[in-house]
């Protein structure tokens, strides 16, 4: 059992966390997306060499609902002692403070925002099944259909969300948004067929789209993706939008300044390592490189920027 | 009359659930079918379990073998009703304008509901002449009890919540208006087991983070083993048990799991 | 075949080094300690081991995480069946024959089928895995949200039948579940429902607080009431192995156990919660000692035991063949690959053989560990049941209520185990059985998402749950059931009234 017994942490803790002690047992990294999401990659791939870094366990957990508002606003309301951090990002911290009526936390002021992780586009993709290889076969098929068609995302409040409130305006007539869990059980539903488009963060559709599982019909990006530079922007297919997903580390307000620093400065490493620079460009995203308050700053930015645009859109959580 | 006494009780208990159910849900939105809101389902499922309820209760009137005497209130029944209900609507209303959220106007006609339901059950199932286990037949004794520990639970909570300092924290003031509920409910013989299992969980919440792990474990331990009469005549059983027990929790929980509280007193 | 034989030898030739045996046996070995202590479930433990992962072979790592797995499943139902505490979803089940089993001196016996049934599905449920995971992937895929919402409102109709008594409280009491699965924040506009502003209420009531309650602490409870049920407990043991007819009665429920919970654990979206408890409805319909269901019947162990251990090895299907984790289980085992660099998904066969047909046999060395480590450990279970109850009843009082603080770290989670117990205990006086409400409260939430989604597909028409035929089929089999369950009740009503 020794090897048990190291992993499972003996480090003895009496009294609660102090700044100078931490970490003073496993931490708990909140992702508020059902597992096989961009959220849910980035946060595995980033806790593992933090949690070597740190010299602890972080067990991530999945909470999804509502846009990742659920397990958001449980780290709102932890303990702000280090030992509990969430994946902060577009849905629960950009757009969701406006989207959702009655969201209890200010995205802001409730957290500590430590680190941007990771930027990346957006991507439409289809069954290959569906007949729909580019934006233009899209629109055909939505104006054919009396009930237009059915889109898929990873939940309300996302800005793959906005991209299909935002088609469906351009468009003249409503796409069906279906909201699910997380990118994971979304994709799921997409390569069996039941919803025949999705809305996705480019990393978590990568892998599915290399495979042929599901087919890539148009990027959010400004220019094509190096990553992928077959797939035709939407700018490009007559779509004039640029739309980026960003997710990072946050804590519970009122982290200690110490703890804020450390974390930071080790995520800063990783995100320089070759290793995590290499995995996440073959998954199109972008290693963040911001300091805790530059991060505040740009979530305080974006939650401004989105307010007017959510709003305008007219877009519900449901 | 025959009825399955038992079964109306169970009905009416479902039916009060499921009233209270649809009337905490007037607060959200329905929706529609297509769009459902997070009021629809809620909606679904309690006017079904109200259905289910009253289908219980329409079913025990059919049943044979039970021989149940009409229910005809008596002095002291009214007594027991009354006092029942008041004191549902004074807990229902304290609590909810003070924690719930839910809008005062509401809050008298759910307690006057609720109220009058549980006094109806409460008051067909005292005059049960079924005597398997304590809640069948309540004696007169563990009827006071009854609503002696409720009212002293709740104004132990009440009082104790603004003291301040440790009573104001968390959910320390809800922990010690349930002990003293609990250990209330516990002096008549047929609620003891109940209220002292109960009560000795509650010890445990108490304790655990203002005083530690260890002395969480004894309070508990030495609550429990007031249960049973056996461990008050032989003393020496009860400290072996707690020092195994203290061992082996050490043991498992801190030293192999390593889970995070407190061991010793703040 | 042939390709499947030599496709599966290398498997073994892999899974079978003598460190991947070891890791897997102390995997196992952990997973049940795990499973036993109530309140700490198989994703802690893993997320918490995944650090010592990193050091080992790939193959190796995953192996021992899916040991951990296994084995915490199988610890649940120890304590389910030696002291009424399930510890997850699947014990629930096993609570209900295998705590009156060990009540009627036969917990050893219970054990060991638990065991040998286990084992068995889990080697068959291995070997479908390796042949026909992708066909069967097609079959999940082609459930869609108004499918599922039908396979649940079936479980929750043949969930039911899990009651002893009657068939209208048993639903009621389901339907009560399915309402407390509600509370907390709704998935799809975020709104609170039912939580009184309390901010621990805001993601659902816990299952393990309810669980524990409900079944655990009011058990404790009725038992202290009962003195001379206590002695019964205590004095009977029993051999600790199956009689040859025990033997007889378990064998044809492991066949039909092992086949239910083959078919719903490849179901990503709630499938394997529904294994354990559609073969006890199974066995109690059609097994030959249905009559004995509800005094400790050796069918109501081994069918579920047998269809909850094949789900968990079908379950790997969606993640080997699509690359998608179904549950946080699975979300650990690709975030365990994934640190090793290997990207789970149809492309895995080709590129990792070693890896794939590697855990592929690693599944059933898992399964021989769990039945090596655990045959001999039942004289142990067993002799737990000798300590005298009074010293027993603060032991797992104590137990319980450190588990379900660890859960959150919250003393809230202690004071609703409490409640619940009040509740569980006001219930059984009442005669309204925990199990069918637990069902309820595992599957509502599942049900209102997929019923909310299958309807904002269909743009409102209800009709959709009749058009498509496996949603149709389901439906019918659930009317069928109610039928089934309803016809014998009027007709002995009637009897009755006649002979009056």
């Amino acid at each position: 059992m020794t090897i048990a017994r190291r992993a499972l942490l003996a480090t003895p803790l009496a009294g609660p966390a102090f700044a100078q002690g931490w970490p003073s047992g496993s931490i708990r990294l909140i992702v508020p997306f059902a597992p096989g999401g961009t959220t849910d990659l980035v946060a595995r791939m980033v806790a593992t060499p933090l949690a070597e870094r740190l010299g602890v366990a972080i067990a991530v957990e999945n909470r999804a609902g509502a846009g990742a508002t659920v397990g958001s606003l449980r780290a709102a309301q932890a303990a702000p002692d280090g030992l509990t951090l969430v994946m902060s990002n577009i849905a629960s911290h950009g757009i969701g403070p406006t989207l959702y009526p009655n969201i209890r936390y200010d995205a802001v002021r409730d957290f500590t925002h430590v680190a941007l992780l990771i930027s990346n586009p957006s991507v439409f993709v289809a069954n290959p099944r569906s007949g729909i290889a580019n934006l233009a076969d899209l629109v055909a098929q939505h104006r054919a259909r009396p009930q237009g068609l059915d889109m898929a995302s990873s939940g309300a409040g996302s800005s793959n969300h906005m991209l299909i409130v935002r088609l469906g305006q351009t468009l003249g007539k409503e796409i069906n948004h279906v909201p699910f869990r997380g990118a994971g059980p979304a994709m799921t539903a997409v390569i069996a067929g039941q919803v025949p488009l999705m809305s996705d963060s480019l990393p978590s559709a990568a892998s599915h789209i290399r495979q042929g599982s599901v087919r890539a019909i148009a990027m959010s990006s400004e220019a094509r993706h190096p990553a992928f530079p077959d797939v035709p922007t939407m700018r490009e297919q007559g779509f004039d939008v640029v739309s980026t997903t960003w997710f990072g580390l946050s804590g519970p307000a009122g982290m200690p300044a110490q703890v804020v620093e450390r974390l930071a400065r080790e995520t800063r490493v990783i995100l320089e390592t070759p290793d995590i620079r290499a995995r996440f460009a073959e998954l199109g995203g972008t290693p963040g490189a911001m300091t805790p308050a530059e991060y505040t700053e740009f979530v305080r930015r974006e939650v401004a920027l989105w307010a007017p645009l959510v709003r305008a859109s007219g877009a519900t959580p449901d | 009359m025959r009825i399955n006494h038992r079964d109306v009780v169970a009905g009416l208990f479902l039916v009060l659930l499921a009233t209270i159910g649809l009337f905490l849900n007037m607060d959200h939105n329905l929706g529609t079918a297509r769009r459902m809101g997070p009021g629809y389902m809620p909606w679904m499922v309690f006017l079904l379990q109200a259905g289910l309820g009253a289908l219980v209760i329409f079913v025990s009137f059919g049943k044979r073998g039970e021989r149940v005497e009409v229910v005809k209130p008596e002095g002291i029944d009214i007594v027991r009703i009354v006092s029942v209900l008041m004191f549902a609507t004074a807990a229902g209303t304290l609590y909810l304008t003070q924690y719930g959220g839910v809008r005062a106007d509401k809050v008298v006609t759910f307690t006057i509901m609720a109220g009058a339901i549980a006094a109806g059950a409460i008051a067909l199932w005292i005059r049960s002449p079924e005597t398997d286990g304590t809640m069948a037949a309540w004696t007169q004794g563990e009827f006071v009890a009854f609503v002696a520990a409720m009212v002293a639970g709740v104004l132990a909570w009440y009082f104790i919540r603004g003291a301040g300092g440790y009573f104001s924290q968390g959910y320390n003031a809800v922990g010690i208006g349930m002990l003293v509920g609990f250990l209330v409910l516990a002096i008549p013989p047929g609620w003891r087991y109940l209220g002292l299992i109960c009560a000795c969980m509650c010890i445990f919440g108490l304790f655990l983070e203002k005083l530690g792990f260890y002395l969480a474990l004894i309070g508990t331990i030495l609550l429990a083993c007031l249960a049973e009469r056996d461990h008050i005549r032989k003393p020496l059983g009860v400290l072996g048990l707690t020092a195994f027990l203290l061992v082996l929790c050490w043991f498992v929980f801190i030293r192999e799991l390593d889970i995070r509280v407190n061991l010793w007193p703040t | 075949m042939e390709l499947l034989l030599t496709n599966l030898a290398h498997g073994f030739g892999v899974a079978l080094s003598l460190q991947n045996i070891s890791f897997a046996l102390l995997g196992a070995l952990i997973g049940t300690a795990i499973g036993v202590l109530p309140g700490i479930g198989p994703v802690a433990t893993i997320s918490l081991l995944l650090p010592i992962t990193f050091g080992l072979p790939a193959t190796t790592a995953i192996i021992m995480l899916a040991g951990i797995f296994y084995g915490a499943q199988y610890g649940g139902s120890t304590t389910a069946i030696l002291l009424n505490l399930p510890g997850e979803v699947s014990s629930v089940v096993t609570t209900l024959e295998g705590y009156k089993m060990a009540r009627n001196g036969r917990a050893g016996a219970a054990l060991a089928t638990a065991a040998i049934g286990s084992f068995f599905a889990g080697s068959v449920a291995t070997v479908l895995v390796a042949a026909s995971g992708p066909l069967l992937t097609q079959v999940a895929l082609s459930f869609g949200p108004a499918d599922y919402f039908s396979l649940m409102l079936l479980g929750l109709i043949i969930a039911s039948v899990l009651a002893q008594g009657s068939v209208i409280k048993a639903i009621g009491m389901v339907v009560f579940g399915v309402a407390l699965g509600l509370v907390g924040t709704d998935v799809q506009t975020g709104q609170q429902r039912f939580t009184f502003g309390i901010p621990e209420l805001s993601d659902g009531i816990g299952f393990v607080p309810v669980a524990m309650g409900m079944f655990g602490i009011a058990e404790i409870i009725l038992n202290l009431e009962r003195p001379e049920a206590r002695s019964v407990l205590t004095t009977k043991v029993g051999s600790l192995f199956l009689t040859r007819e025990e033997f007889k009665r378990a064998t044809p429920a492991v066949l039909r156990g092992t086949l239910v919970g083959s078919f719903l654990g490849i179901l990503p979206g709630g499938g394997a919660s529904l294994a354990a408890f559609g073969s006890y409805m199974m066995e109690r319909k059609i097994s030959k000692g249905r009559h004995l269901f509800g005094t400790g019947a050796i069918e109501g162990v081994a069918g579920p035991e047998a269809a909850n251990n094949a789900a968990a090895q079908t379950s790997f299907i969606p993640l080997l063949t699509l690359g998608i984790p179904s549950n946080a289980v699975m979300a650990l085992m690709v975030g365990a690959l994934i640190i090793q660099g290997i990207q789970p998904g149809p492309r895995m066969v080709e590129a990792q053989p070693d890896l794939f047909w590697g855990l592929i046999a690693s599944m059933w060395v898992g399964n021989l560990m769990l039945l090596v480590i655990n045959l001999p450990l039942i004289g142990m279970w067993v002799a737990l049941l000798k300590v005298p109850y009074k010293y027993l009843y603060p032991s797992i009082l104590v137990f319980c209520s450190i588990g379900v603080y660890s859960l959150n770290n919250n003393v809230f989670d202690v004071y609703m185990t409490v409640l619940f117990a009040v509740f569980g205990y006001m219930c059984s006086k009442l005669k309204l059985e925990a199990a069918p409400l637990l069902i309820g409260f595992v599957l509502g939430p599942m049900m209102e998402e997929h019923l909310r989604r299958a309807m904002l597909l269909s743009r409102g028409d209800w009709g959709v749950f009749i058009q498509r035929p496996i949603s149709a089929t389901l439906l019918g089999i659930g009317a069928v059931a109610l039928l089934a369950m309803a016809l014998p009740n009027l007709r002995k009503g009637k009897e009755k009234a006649m002979a009056e």
